[in-house]
């Protein structure tokens, strides 16, 4: 190591004491100090402890330094208020490239699938029962700040006993490091936002075989080793969406799949209705959480802890406006309730059929403002081909006002079920109604 | 002298007997601070293969290293010299793992590794959604934090340094002085003078006073 020479000019000096060091006396505390910083730093000091410190107050203590502190406190507050963001950013997103892991608690780690701003995903074999599992590790450390540990493990104690055939269960979950995790079996299939992507290219199919194949070929990459596999990826393959195994042979899903859509919005739907029955939002419903297996069924993934857990914590980088575009607009400024996965669940939808995202805008602000005042383009004059009823689902599901949403998943099931058997549905059709959105007034969400 | 100061004494009487688990002890007094140090101070890159932990860790093993020097190099402030052994402990991980010019590495981490964060004003804004009143008054809030990113980077480097050490660091004036190698007067002033300065940049942004200068409560 090499030391800065500032640090030797004192050698000397106090080669000859004995015992402790020189005691700074009381007086040369203040030494010259500016009168000013030393209320700025008291004011600091008491920001930092969370005490109550008003600018005005200090104004009205030292009338001869008004002047300066109303102009100088509120830069105080505001870097005082800048870095405690900073450093909240950090202990989230602080996973190092480094952190290698080779087993969590019972579950060997073959290898890793993700890693981003939102944490780290694994798979692994849980010894137990030989079973091929997926870990998510979330980013931010918890070891830091007890509450976030604590809210985690509430938490995922309760998400542990939601068991529903639509929603991913969580096996275990643990600490590792001071990171949070959470063992889901893993699942074969691949998230709605593949989909969506793959409908945008040319071709606008996906091939059942296809979904396995990716997840195969992903394993002969990383597994070379490995020799066995689980026997998921060279199964034979069933229709991808058995909305009507009979008729459907070609074990695909394409653009405008409209009935199997809507199979997979029933099977969303349905998940939701349960986990709402057991008192448990998602919170944060959108394409990539939502999975589609080989078989055509539905998981939901990611329930509640994928949502940042300190409500006024910061989410990180690029993974802002992918969540904030499905997130309905009272949970902009507050919190929301079941309704609220409906409207993510609805914009969830409108890009499954669209194609297209509801809102382009990238800029979280700009997107936010979108969501609060704006009215999408209706599904319809996005694509005409989609059918009306369909539209009207969706346009009901995302309905700006609370009261005109669909109150319950399972008055949105029931609707995806008429127009699946060919019966009227509740939703009015858009040709019909005035598509009410939100207006600014409407924050409460009281009703 | 509060009970704090004494047993710290007594812990410093240790170290200079070469204890150390009492090394140790101080160390942890001084480890929030140090810790928000090297978070600040990390450069990016170095970030996403170091946790600021191991930092802290390598930097306390230096420190058993140098125990016989705690009594010349620590006199003054005993977390100054913490740091100081951290910063050159930082530089010396930034090498290992980054290989940069031997010039340019200690400078980037001392200097600049905090204030380009391109991520974190967006990451920030979005905190403050959560505070909304209404989506104008959260753009506002957003790009205000964008601009003290701006208004920091135009600001010359000793005035910025002296707000990273108030702030970030949360060091004393006595603290900063040191670093510095100033006086304390000096120090109180030019941290006075900085932040005058960055109002004068702050102030050429409608609303920001309004905004900061309604009393919030204490978060």
């Amino acid at each position: 190591m090499r030391f800065l020479d500032s640090m030797n000019d004192s050698t000397d000096q106090y080669e000859a004491e004995l015992s402790g060091f020189p005691v700074v006396s009381e007086s040369s505390k203040f030494s010259g100090r500016d009168p000013l910083e030393i209320l700025v730093a008291e004011y600091s000091e008491r920001k930092r402890q969370g005490q109550p410190a008003s600018i005005e107050e200090y104004a009205e203590k030292y009338p001869d330094l008004a002047d300066e502190i109303r102009e100088l406190f509120p830069m105080v507050a505001a870097m005082e208020k800048w870095k405690q963001g900073k450093e909240s950013d950090s202990l989230r997103q602080n996973v190092p490239e480094t952190l290698k892991i080779d087993r969590l608690g019972d579950c060997r780690i073959v290898r890793e699938l993700a890693r981003g701003g939102m944490g780290i995903v694994l798979e692994a074999q849980q010894d137990s029962t030989n079973r091929r599992v997926a870990v998510k590790m979330l980013p931010w450390r918890s070891d830091y700040v007890p509450e976030w540990k604590d809210q985690f493990q509430q938490e995922a104690k309760t998400l542990a006993k939601l068991r529903h055939p639509n929603i991913v269960p969580l096996l275990s979950f643990g600490e590792y490091r001071g990171f949070c995790y959470y063992v889901m079996p893993f699942i074969t299939g691949v998230g709605l936002n593949w989909i969506v992507d793959r409908f945008r290219e040319k071709e606008g199919v996906v091939y059942a075989d296809e979904i396995a194949k990716l997840r195969a070929e992903q394993t002969v990459e990383n597994q070379q080793t490995e020799k066995k596999r689980s026997n998921t990826e060279s199964a034979e393959l069933e229709v991808l969406v058995p909305a009507d195994p009979k008729a459907e042979k070609h074990r695909s899903l394409s653009r405008q799949s409209w009935k199997k859509f809507a199979t997979i919005a029933l099977q969303i739907a349905s998940g939701l209705r349960y986990a709402h029955s057991q008192g448990v939002l998602h919170n944060d419903i959108k394409p990539a959480n939502i999975l589609l297996d080989a078989e055509g069924r539905v998981w939901i993934t990611d329930f509640g802890l994928a949502q940042p857990i300190d409500r006024e914590a910061p989410e990180v980088g690029e993974s802002i406006a992918g969540t904030l575009r499905y997130m309905a607009p009272e949970r902009l400024s507050g919190d929301g309730d079941a309704r609220s996965d409906i409207y993510s669940l609805g914009v969830t939808l409108y890009e499954l059929l669209t194609l297209s995202p509801i809102w382009e805008e990238t800029d979280h602000n700009k997107l936010a403002q979108l969501i609060l005042d704006s009215t999408p383009l209706p599904p319809r004059e996005v694509n005409p081909k989609i059918p009306r009823e369909l539209e009207a689902i969706i346009l009901k599901a995302i309905n700006g006002d609370l009261k005109s949403r669909y109150q319950s998943a399972s008055e949105m099931a029931a609707d995806l079920l008429r127009y699946l058997k060919g019966q009227p549905i509740s939703a009015p059709k858009i040709s019909r109604i005035k598509f009410f959105f939100r207006n600014l007034k409407r924050r409460g969400r009281s009703e | 002298m509060t009970d704090n100061e004494s047993e710290s004494s007594e812990l410093v009487n240790r170290v200079l007997e070469g204890d150390e688990q009492a090394l140790a002890e101080l160390f942890s007094e001084c480890r929030d601070r140090l810790w928000r140090m090297v978070n600040f101070r990390m450069d990016p890159r170095l970030r996403k293969r170091v946790d600021p932990d191991d930092v802290l860790q390598e930097a306390y093993m230096n420190a058993v290293q140098r125990i016989d020097k705690f009594r010349a190099e620590a006199s003054r402030s005993i977390l100054i010299w913490f740091r100081m052994i951290v910063t050159q402990t930082m530089v010396d991980i930034y090498r290992r793992h980054l290989g940069a010019q031997k010039r340019s590495a200690g400078r980037d981490v001392s200097m600049h590794g905090g204030w380009k964060s391109d991520s974190t004003s967006m990451s920030l804004s979005f905190h403050l959604l959560g505070h909304l009143t209404s989506p104008s008054h959260a753009a506002l809030r957003a790009e205000i934090s964008q601009q003290i990113d701006t208004a920091l980077s135009t600001m010359n480097d000793i005035d910025r340094e002296v707000l990273a050490l108030r702030h970030f660091e949360e060091l004393s004036n006595n603290e900063a002085a040191q670093v510095l190698n100033i006086t304390e007067q000096a120090a109180s002033l030019r941290y006075v003078r900085a932040l005058s300065r960055l109002k004068d940049v702050m102030e050429a942004i409608p609303g920001f006073l309004d905004e900061w200068q309604t009393d919030e409560p204490a978060s």
